[in-house]
């Protein structure tokens, strides 16, 4: 009686073992490749958001607010990268964009995860329509959009053009910058 | 004792007769969740063919040693174990598609096409033919994968793994298909679809 | 406030089955009666709910201090099926007449996927200790209530003309889908 259950348990230990013993190989095993694509991941983010940027380091870490400082070959620091996660219509919104030192600009914006309604305001992923008017906006005063549409001249220095029928995922978008913007000035604000 | 398959019977099984989502409807999760994109549908295939196999060759390997009582949990360790390593495996190789496929991938441990191999079959037969029957209810698992992912994302994007295929000049796409409301729709008629097909291949 | 959004978003505007695809082999199983609709959802949101309380210590002090993250795949699902087991001969001992309305429905729920959907999303949102307990409140519910809907049209659905080749699973599975647009109403809500 006792040998058939002690043998029920061993057989058991032995199982999870040997499966935990394999799967612990192979997880060290792949763990570098996982951090590295998320590491390629992130560089190629804010190389997207920081043209000419050489390295970047975190200044300001976090979950859902970070900021990444980055440098020109020459060790100049040519802005930052801020990322933020934060409500869109379906789910979270998660973004990064690149601002110059002072924070008086936005050098370029990009749409890091998203699950908003595929077709509609999933668009301002890549929309580069919409992406582009992101370009060179000026951070004076908050990020407003316009709709419907303005032909681009006629935007001001801090709107942008909402996506047609994606009104509130872009909307969602244009909050979720300026909150960020906000807490970067908060956080960093007199660094430079 | 009845008369068994020959191997060539327990492959095709897994195809038609016996096709684990349309027949046994099982696995349903996975089939609406990540049948969106062709290229989703096809990594998630191959994630569960690899963990079919493995389990089964494993668990029929050591079927002899494993007590009656605690096999459920037991299948559920193995099966686990070979789907942490499929899980690992796409996020170190292929980081979009581990990300696309998201929670679905561990989600295999629960599927119950997999545990209902396990307990039906691989536990009862030699490892050759467990294999078999493995491979053959994984291709049919991932045909029906296929397909779905080939209807929605022609019908919902107009392409096929990327490619424009129905020109969005005169296809305007038809989004509901993208959407969760598409993935119930295509399912449910190609259920409907494959009882028709059965009943008129029984009935002859 | 925070936790209202939580159970909202969990209920209705990402309800579990309807939008995340997640326990829809007891959706299509076991939503042909309203009263089995109704005893499978409380011993779901039931079960989620301890699953809840067990597994977010679980990873947080144990497994990830000690970098062994990538084992929660094989410690979620023995713990659910553990748990699972205790509620099955707990319910056995104390209230028969429940263990006989439940019946089947208790070891189903371990291959549920909606139980260990709902421990790893909530790994993933890295939501605080109470934050979870309310997501899996909210997702037993969210699964509950699309269970119900779903059970209240099939009883009427019987009284239906249906197609030989679509009974059961096809008629369920179309019904589903009109029900999840009729879900997606509900985006946008928590603005």
């Amino acid at each position: 009686m006792i040998g058939k259950q002690v043998r029920i348990v061993l057989i058991l230990v032995i199982v999870c073992l040997v499966i935990g013993g394999s799967v612990s190989y192979f997880a060290a095993y792949t763990q570098p490749m996982i951090e590295r694509n998320a590491r390629e991941a992130l560089k190629k983010a804010v190389n997207e958001v920081l043209p000419g940027v050489d390295s970047f380091e975190e200044i300001v870490p976090g979950d859902s607010f970070r900021v990444y400082k980055g440098k020109d070959a020459g060790g100049n620091t040519i802005g930052y990268a801020i990322y933020r996660v934060g409500v869109g219509f379906q789910d979270k919104i998660a973004l990064i964009f690149g601002v110059d030192p002072d924070m008086t600009k936005i050098f370029a914006l990009n749409i890091l995860d998203q699950k908003e309604t595929p077709g509609l305001g999933a668009k301002i992923t890549d929309d580069k329509a919409f992406l582009g008017f992101w370009k060179e906006k000026s951070l004076t005063s908050p990020i407003s959009y316009a709709k419907p549409p303005r032909p681009a001249d006629a935007l001001s220095d801090s709107q942008i053009n909402a996506i047609s029928g994606a009104t509130i995922s872009s909307d969602a978008v244009v909050k979720i910058v300026n909150a960020a913007v906000e807490e970067a000035r908060g956080r960093i604000g007199g660094e430079s | 004792m009845s008369k068994q398959n020959t191997l060539s019977q327990e492959f095709l099984k897994g195809l038609w007769k016996e096709n684990p989502n349309l027949v046994q409807l099982l696995g349903m999760c996975p089939m609406l969740a990540v049948t969106n994109e062709v290229v989703n549908a096809i990594g998630m295939a191959g994630a569960v063919t690899f963990v079919l196999l493995a389990s089964a060759l494993i668990i029929s390997l050591i079927r002899s040693w494993i007590p009656a009582q605690v096999r459920i949990p037991t299948f559920i360790v193995i099966i686990a174990g070979f789907v942490t390593m499929a899980d690992r495996y796409l996020a170190a190789f292929y980081p979009d598609l581990s990300k696309a496929l998201g929670p679905f991938v561990p989600l295999i441990v629960v599927n119950c096409v997999i545990l209902g191999r396990m307990e039906a079959f691989a536990s009862k037969n030699k490892p050759g033919r467990s294999v078999i029957d493995a491979l053959g209810m994984s291709v049919g698992f991932g045909i029906v994968l296929l397909i779905m992912g080939a209807v929605r994302e022609l019908l919902g994007n107009g392409t096929i793994l990327g490619a424009q295929i129905l020109s969005p000049n005169w296809y305007d796409p038809m989004m509901v298909f993208i959407l969760p409301a598409g993935a119930f729709l295509t399912l449910g008629l190609l259920i409907g679809v494959s009882n028709l097909v059965q009943k008129k291949l029984a009935g002859r | 406030m925070e936790y209202i959004i939580i159970l909202v978003s969990a209920i209705l505007i990402n309800n579990f089955v309807l939008a995340q695809f997640l326990g829809i082999c007891p959706f299509l199983g076991v939503s042909n009666r309203l009263s089995s609709a109704i005893s499978m959802g409380a011993a779901v949101t039931f079960v989620m709910t301890l699953t809840a309380i067990v597994t977010w210590p679980l990873f947080y002090l144990v497994l990830a201090p000690y970098k062994l993250d990538f084992l929660q795949i094989i410690t979620f699902i023995l713990v659910i099926a553990s748990l699972v087991q205790f509620v099955e001969m707990f319910i056995k001992k104390s209230s028969p007449p429940l263990y006989d309305a439940l019946g089947i429905f208790l070891p189903l729920i371990t291959t549920n996927c909606a139980i260990l959907g709902f421990a790893l999303f909530a790994v993933l949102k890295n939501y605080s200790y109470l934050e979870t307990i309310v997501f899996g409140v909210g997702a037993g519910l969210g699964f509950t209530l699309a269970l119900v809907i779903m059970a209240g049209i099939r009883e009427e659905l019987q009284f239906a003309d249906v197609p030989q080749s679509l009974r059961g699973a096809g008629i369920t599975l179309l019904v589903a889908g009109i029900l999840a647009l009729a879900f997606m109403g509900f985006a946008g809500l928590i603005r």
